[in-house]
């Protein structure tokens, strides 16, 4: 864990646990995010992504266990740290007979912020030329554009989406995840983003957790997934089993199955020396081959839904 | 903060089928008064005393607006509280900085307070029926405020118990039904109840003939419920 | 036709549809024990004027608004026309099954209704032989006088997302009943009455708008029924989902 002082928990949980019917579907889940992060948050469908943030959210309380935002706990101090969270949870909440901007000034009357706010999220989102229509015929994408500024009216400092790009076509999956990764450096916002697709988020998000089955599988930045993620060479030779053996003898981590040699998460000089090395010795080098596992794989492994189609 | 809460709230009902519904209340129950004195002219108005004829338009214009008002504050309650179950709009409002207790205090305030609208419209609305009907002599403010208002307060116990049900159901069949079955159990509630009964407080009929004590055990009783489903909503998880 | 019915059927059986069949039959039969008189010429009919008074004055018309708001909760609710409507059914037959469904559910209120004046009438000790054809013209008549309210409640129903405001049209348009039943002027001629008017036996209690010939009376069901069905047949046929 690379923690330094800089980097001061935005929140964090303690063996978060909520059952449903005497049902756990969040198992003791320690989460913890980084002033600055964009934490994926993954899982399956029905992994309990929505339960642990509706209980990051004081919308249902935990059986167990204790969640601290901005360094409170959220049953002592709920309105306090909620004044600095913005969410949008699920699918977009919204009254269809109002207007863009009298759905957001609904929300401003309760916030207490100046009015003015209303047209910085609206050409936030790009919804400016829309605000005067009534949000019923919104297409799916602008509903969820109009979530995300809902969120962002009261300057969060912790800004919470729940599959914000569910439902999206391929576009507005495209569109809204511009519009999240520009947010960090606009605002300084914190994010917490659920996604049921790696892909989706791997591409912004600085921090990753995995749930399955109500139970956090893994966190740590998305880095050290890349890093699990990087392939292994396979190398053909001649003679493999005394070159297995020399390579052994100098040190060098490598594998041998299948009559191939392997290399673990090596580097481009590691491969390079070995090559030197085997060709020195009058082995004959047939191929070197990188043989790569996706993220996404990685992640299925994790989640255990690998062919669960 | 409450009227915050409140002015968003209004907001949010802004162009919606409620105003109408508040105003068609007390409209039509004059109108439907109009319609039998129109009919019955000769037998309800002619050669009658101003003071009897006053009396008489606000005896039958109450006649009407109690199981109006009865069975229309279960029809606001459930109408305000639609608003945010039809849109999943719940977990919106409380994940903002206001306190659940406030949220709650707001739905109902809001359906006490359109309810109040419709009370006081009853009362212009008869006065404008009475001086078209031709009655002449002192307009008898007292017993319209009296009529408009007591109704009212007596009933809230009802405009609380609806408040609660509608907010902390998403299907409104029950709500309505409860609220379908109270106006008809009010109605006949009169003459058949003991005293302690609820439903025969909006009457103002006691065996003390004093309308005051129904009011005061209405309000006092409202508040109960108030505070009981305030405790219920804020335990509650939202969905 | 018949799996539409089914998957109505589906829908509703957990819902609260019992407890609504129920509460108007069980409010009449407390009213039946402790009010019914034993005595009398005609015991049976006295019995069934009294229950049926609150009954088919404010139950019957605003029960009927009630289920057809519940028929169309679901659909209005998580997408459901779109769903339905995506299937291979035409929209006519959509419809028309709601509008059975309503009837079904109205037919069995006054069914129940029915049992409990009889268990009332036994509670009571009634020696009079029970007027079978007095009864079943009542009942029947009743739910027949239903027909344009669910007609027309239907339609509301599919109109309006909220489930209060096709009630909130019902109550405007059933309150006035409370003044229309005495009047043989405009009774006769007021839909939402006819339930009234046909389930209180005649001859006996005939006041008001009571006493009316049966042409006056159907001439006014059917002609309404029409008008309504057609209505929001045509309106839901052309309806956006």
């Amino acid at each position: 864990m690379e923690m330094s002082a800089n980097q001061e928990l935005i929140l964090e949980t303690n063996e978060l646990t909520k059952k449903l019917g005497g049902k756990p579907v969040v198992k003791a889940v320690n989460m913890q995010i980084r002033r600055g992060d964009i934490y994926g948050f993954l899982g399956p469908n029905g992994a309990g992504k929505t339960t642990t943030i509706r209980m990051l959210l004081g919308l249902a309380k935990p059986t167990a266990g204790s969640i601290r935002i901005f360094g409170k706990d959220i049953r002592k101090m709920r309105l306090a740290i909620l004044r600095k969270v913005g969410s949008l949870v699920e699918y977009p909440s919204y009254y269809g007979h109002l207007t863009a901007t009298e759905n957001l000034e609904a929300v401003r009357r309760l916030l207490g912020v100046p009015k003015s706010r209303i047209d910085e999220v609206l050409s936030i989102v790009r919804l400016t030329k829309e605000a005067k229509r009534p949000v019923r015929g919104f297409s799916l994408g602008m509903k969820q554009r109009l979530g995300i500024a809902t969120a962002l009216l009261g300057d969060p400092e912790l800004l919470v989406l729940d599959e914000p790009t569910n439902g999206l076509d391929p576009a507005g999956i495209q569109e809204i995840r511009e519009l999240i990764k520009s947010l960090p450096q606009t605002s300084g916002v914190t994010i917490l983003i659920s996604s049921h697709l790696l892909s989706e988020v791997e591409q912004m998000a600085t921090r990753v957790g995995i749930i399955s089955k109500g139970e956090l599988i893994y966190e740590d930045s998305i880095h050290r997934l890349r890093e699990q993620a990087q392939g292994r060479v396979r190398l053909g030779v001649s003679n493999p089993e005394s070159a297995w053996r020399l390579l052994l003898s100098h040190g060098y981590p490598v594998g041998w199955e299948n009559g191939r040699l392997t290399v673990a998460k090596a580097d481009d000089r590691t491969v390079a020396s070995i090559v030197a090395r085997l060709v020195k010795q009058d082995f004959e080098v047939y191929r070197v081959e990188e043989e790569t596992a996706s993220l996404e794989s990685i992640f299925l492994q994790m989640t255990g839904t690998e062919g669960s189609l | 903060m409450m009227l915050r809460i409140l002015s968003s709230e209004f907001l949010k009902i802004r162009k919606k089928l409620i105003w109408l519904l508040v105003a068609a209340g007390p409209i039509g129950v004059v109108a439907l008064q109009a319609v039998n004195y129109g009919v019955r002219y000769d037998y309800l108005v002619a050669g009658k005393e101003t003071a009897k004829l006053w009396s008489g338009l606000i005896g039958n214009v109450s006649m009407l607006a109690l199981p109006a008002l009865m069975v229309g504050l279960a029809l606001v309650a459930s109408m305000t509280a639609g608003i945010e179950h039809q849109m999943n709009a719940w977990k919106l409002t409380l994940a903002l900085p206001v306190r659940k207790r406030q949220v709650f205090a707001g739905k109902f305030l809001l359906t006490a307070l359109l309810l109040l609208i419709s009370c006081t419209l009853l009362v212009p609305l008869t006065v404008a029926l009475g001086l078209a009907l031709g009655f002449d002599g002192p307009i008898p403010y007292g017993d319209l405020l009296t009529n408009a208002y007591y109704p009212y307060l007596a009933a809230m116990p009802f405009i609380a118990l609806q408040a609660w049900l509608s907010v902390t159901m998403a299907n409104q069949t029950l709500p309505l039904t409860i609220g379908i079955v109270g106006m008809i159990v009010s109605m006949f509630a009169g003459g058949r109840f003991p005293d302690w009964v609820p439903y025969k407080w909006p009457q103002l009929v006691n065996a003390s003939h004093e309308p005051l004590y129904s009011v005061t055990a209405g309000v006092a009783l409202g508040l109960v419920v108030f505070v009981a489903g305030m405790a219920e909503f804020v335990r509650k998880d939202v969905k | 036709m018949m799996r539409m019915f089914r998957s109505e059927w589906m829908k509703i059986r957990r819902s609260v549809v019992w407890l609504l069949v129920a509460v108007s039959p069980l409010i009449a039969a407390l009213f039946g024990l402790f009010a019914a008189k034993k005595g009398g010429d005609f015991p049976w009919l006295e019995a069934l004027s009294l229950m049926s008074v609150l009954h088919a004055m404010l139950f019957l018309p605003l029960l009927t608004g009630v289920y057809a708001a519940m028929i169309c909760r679901y659909e209005h609710t998580g997408g459901g026309w779109k769903a339905m409507l995506a299937m291979p059914v035409s929209r006519t037959q959509v419809y028309v099954v709601k509008f059975v469904i309503v009837m079904l559910m109205l037919a069995a209120t006054q069914l129940l209704l029915l049992i409990v004046l009889l268990l009332v009438g036994f509670a009571r000790g009634f020696s009079d032989p029970i007027p079978w054809r007095e009864l079943a013209s009542s009942f029947l008549g009743g739910w027949i006088a239903c027909l344009p309210l669910a007609a027309l409640q239907l339609f509301v129903s599919v109109a309006f997302q909220s489930f209060a405001a096709p009630l909130a049209v019902n109550v405007v348009l059933t309150l006035p009943n409370m003044l229309v039943v005495n009047s043989a002027k405009v009774g006769p001629y007021y839909p939402w009455a006819q339930p009234m008017l046909a389930m209180i036996p005649r001859d006996h209690y005939g006041f008001g708008a009571f006493n009316l010939p049966l042409e006056t009376l159907f001439g006014v069901v059917l002609g309404s029924f029409c008008v309504f069905f057609v209505a929001g047949w045509a309106y839901f046929a052309r309806k956006a989902v």
